[in-house]
């Protein structure tokens, strides 16, 4: 019941999904550059297992083709356990599609997992990978010594975690990818209400163990993907089949495993950068109950004194959470503008506010084309917004036209709101940054800057008016992670799209033969936080960019103008005659295809099959003014 | 329900499962007359057949089944039970 209740978010299955599906391959198999928006829409209905399986059989005919559909991402995956995870490799491949994500999960060799991690076993041929799994149970990690021995616990949990991170370690050094530590469901393991409490218990030892794998994730050495608060949601004897697992050593039970990859996928998401970062709500019947038009403020359902109206509110608390958490909130509402506002202006209870919202659209439109709207007001695609409405007319429409945007089952009862969204893991994340936090605020302040823009016609005159400030640094600690994200993140402006992850990050730091440079922007309406990275090998006479890659926040304001005179100028002053740029084409980055030449660059003979390749020639190479102030750290 | 009944009904969930066999879908069929049918795709066939039927099989009963006739016989046993 509760397995159904985590998939509650999920369109209902079309009666015709099997003849689309076909449709939609075809389509696909015939035209590349067919847009896969219907794909992923099919993927996230409430498929059962011939569903399943008939999605995977589409996949893997697509899967020929070298590069993955369009708007698809590939993410290939190592799972690493002491037990069987076929099934959930094959789940997996369903459950990512229902997220753009092409995933390819290959199981390392069964229970080979230490010998795996420390050296003796051979990765399985299968070049690079986007991330590891490790999943082990409760086995792996055998309790030893007599109960209420608090010395012999504490020496044998010191060796346990000392192992756990040994491994958790190697596998990130072998796979040059990050890992993924699951926590170890305890239900099963746990025998009596005191066993907390009583060293040397198995329930003690697992929660301990889980305790240190989140240690582990604070370090940045390891992503916490939490099966046991997945397990717990489930129900501990839902999650865990003993018969299955004597049958086929599975560590979940069949009926748990699309569900755990589901919210596998949902993590791939935001590691890939595809996760919601907008929640566009409707407003009537979803922030509160009843039609404020027709009831006016006073009549709607809303808050203290009705059962109805205090589940309104807490869906509206879990919205005001998910802000807090970076994501910008906007409202889509069929209304006169006056009256939807109305509300958020005058009504006592009501917990979001105007300046919740960072941009507000009520009107008779149509919702697609509000969505593209609010999209456009906060310079983000789309495909980045979760759409939260209970008319299933208006949810149609907008899958239907927008086949990228999210758009989540509400369920019949305001009580199941915020449960059902947060079961859509549309808005999963990583470990939050400061800047996470600031972004919110930094969606308002685009929407505010672009009617700024809208009300100054030169647009020399608006950036001036930006009043804006680029910092250069050097890579640093405090820096790493974000720099990381960026990297790994980066889809469009990327030059190269080479991704480094923390280690790399750190070692490219400490490197005398490169310039790492992280840059910051901020302008009078906000701090846009990191922005660009640029990483340079040196070289006597000619330097080479590595890697370019900036955020889009922040296109056409001179920032990669001002960048590139800076690096000309250090590199220049350090002797070098010519600077080196490279452009790798990939599906996504098509937007800097002449980033090199807009700069003066000239094309060059390349020395990289996948590559263009340019060269500027430092004696004449001259930019245009920006309108920014730059400060160079003192060490960049 | 007679284990030929069952048959008729286990059949497109077999087809589903193994879309790479256009063979007759009989009671003495087994893993090593169809190519997809590995210990995975066998687990598989009866997790669907638990499904499709609303039964659950103890641990000892799936062990024991060489063919489809015997899936067959064993479903409509506990079915009918």
């Amino acid at each position: 019941m509760t397995i159904k209740a985590l998939q509650a978010w999920r369109e209902p299955l079309a009666g015709d999904w099997r003849e689309r599906l076909a449709e939609v391959v075809t389509t696909l198999a015939a035209d590349r550059e067919a847009d896969a928006g219907p794909l992923r829409r099919l993927a996230a209905m409430r498929l059962g297992d011939g569903e399943r399986m008939w999605l995977r059989r589409a996949l893997k005919g697509l899967r020929t083709h070298a590069e993955p559909p369009r708007g698809f991402r590939a993410f290939r995956l190592l799972l690493v356990s002491n037990r069987t995870l076929s099934f959930l490799a094959g789940d997996l491949e369903a459950a990512g599609a229902a997220r753009g994500l092409m995933i390819e999960a290959v199981e390392a060799d069964y229970d080979a997992v230490a010998a795996l991690a420390l050296d003796a076993a051979k990765l399985p041929p299968h070049g690079a990978f986007d991330a590891v799994l490790l999943l082990v149970d409760a086995e792996f990690f055998p309790a030893s010594g007599d109960l209420a021995d608090v010395e012999a616990e504490r020496a044998s949990l010191a060796g346990e975690r000392e192992r756990l991170e040994a491994i958790i370690a190697g596998l990130a050094r072998k796979c040059r990818a990050p890992v993924l530590t699951a926590t170890i469901p305890v239900a099963e393991n746990h025998w009596t209400s005191a066993d907390l409490a009583i060293a040397g218990t198995t329930a003690r030892r697992l929660q301990f163990l889980n305790a240190a794998i989140v240690e582990l994730a604070q370090e940045r050495r390891t992503v916490v993907f939490d099966l046991a608060c997945l397990a717990a949601r489930i129900g501990g004897f839902a999650f865990f089949d003993p018969a299955r697992f004597h049958l086929a050593k599975t560590p979940f039970s069949f009926g748990a495993s699309p569900v755990v990859a589901d919210a596998l996928a949902s993590l791939f998401a935001a590691m890939t950068g595809r996760a919601g970062r907008v929640l566009a709500l409707d407003l009537d019947n979803t922030l509160w109950g009843g039609v404020v038009a027709d009831d006016g403020v006073s009549g709607i359902t809303l808050g203290q004194g009705s059962p109805e109206g205090e589940a309104f509110l807490d869906f509206q608390r879990r919205a005001a959470e998910l802000r807090r958490r970076g994501v910008a909130l906007a409202v889509c509402s069929k209304n006169l503008e006056e009256i939807a506002r109305e509300p958020f202006r005058s009504h006592p209870d009501m917990l979001l506010r105007e300046s919740d919202i960072a941009a507000f659209v009520a009107n008779f439109d149509d919702k697609a084309t509000n969505l593209a709207r609010i999209a456009r007001a906060l310079d983000l695609d789309v495909s980045s917004i979760v759409f939260f409405d209970d008319n299933p007319a208006e949810r149609e429409r907008v899958r239907s036209s927008l086949p990228w945007a999210m758009v989540p089952e509400p369920g019949d009862d305001p009580a199941e709101f915020g449960r059902t969204l947060l079961a859509s893991g549309y808005f999963e994340h990583l470990q939050i940054t400061a800047e996470d936090t600031n972004r919110a605020a930094a969606y308002h302040a685009r929407a505010e800057a672009r009617t700024l823009r809208d009300s100054v016609s030169d647009y020399g005159e608006y950036l001036t008016s930006l009043g804006m400030e680029m910092v250069i640094a050097p890579f640093d600690a405090i820096g790493r992670a974000r720099i990381a994200q960026l990297v790994q993140k980066s889809n469009q402006f990327n030059l190269t799209t080479k991704r480094y992850g923390e280690p790399d990050i750190e070692a490219i730091e400490h490197d005398a033969a490169r310039i790492a440079w992280q840059i910051r922007l901020k302008d009078r309406f906000a701090d846009h936080g990191l922005i660009c990275v640029v990483i340079a090998d040196k070289g006597a006479k000619q330097w080479r960019i590595d890697s370019w890659i900036m955020s889009c926040r922040v296109l056409e304001r001179g920032v990669e103008i001002a960048t590139m005179a800076e690096l000309v100028a250090r590199a220049r002053h350090e002797g070098a005659t010519a600077l080196i740029g490279e452009y790798r084409p990939t599906a996504r980055n098509a937007l800097v295809r002449d980033f090199y030449p807009k700069l003066g660059f000239a094309p060059a003979p390349s020395d990289d099959p996948d590559g263009f390749v340019y060269v500027l020639d430092l004696a004449n190479a001259s930019f245009p003014q920006t309108m920014m102030s730059v400060v160079t750290a003192p060490k960049a | 329900m007679t284990p030929a009944d069952v048959l008729v009904r286990i059949e497109p969930i077999f087809r589903d499962l193994f879309d790479e066999y256009d063979g007759p879908v009989t009671a003495a069929l087994s893993a090593k007359d169809v190519a997809q049918w590995d210990s995975l795709a066998n687990v598989q066939l009866v997790v669907m057949v638990e499904k499709a039927f609303r039964i659950k099989f103890s641990v000892g009963e799936i062990g024991g089944l060489k063919d489809l006739g015997a899936l067959a016989e064993l479903v409509a046993k506990r079915a009918g039970g």
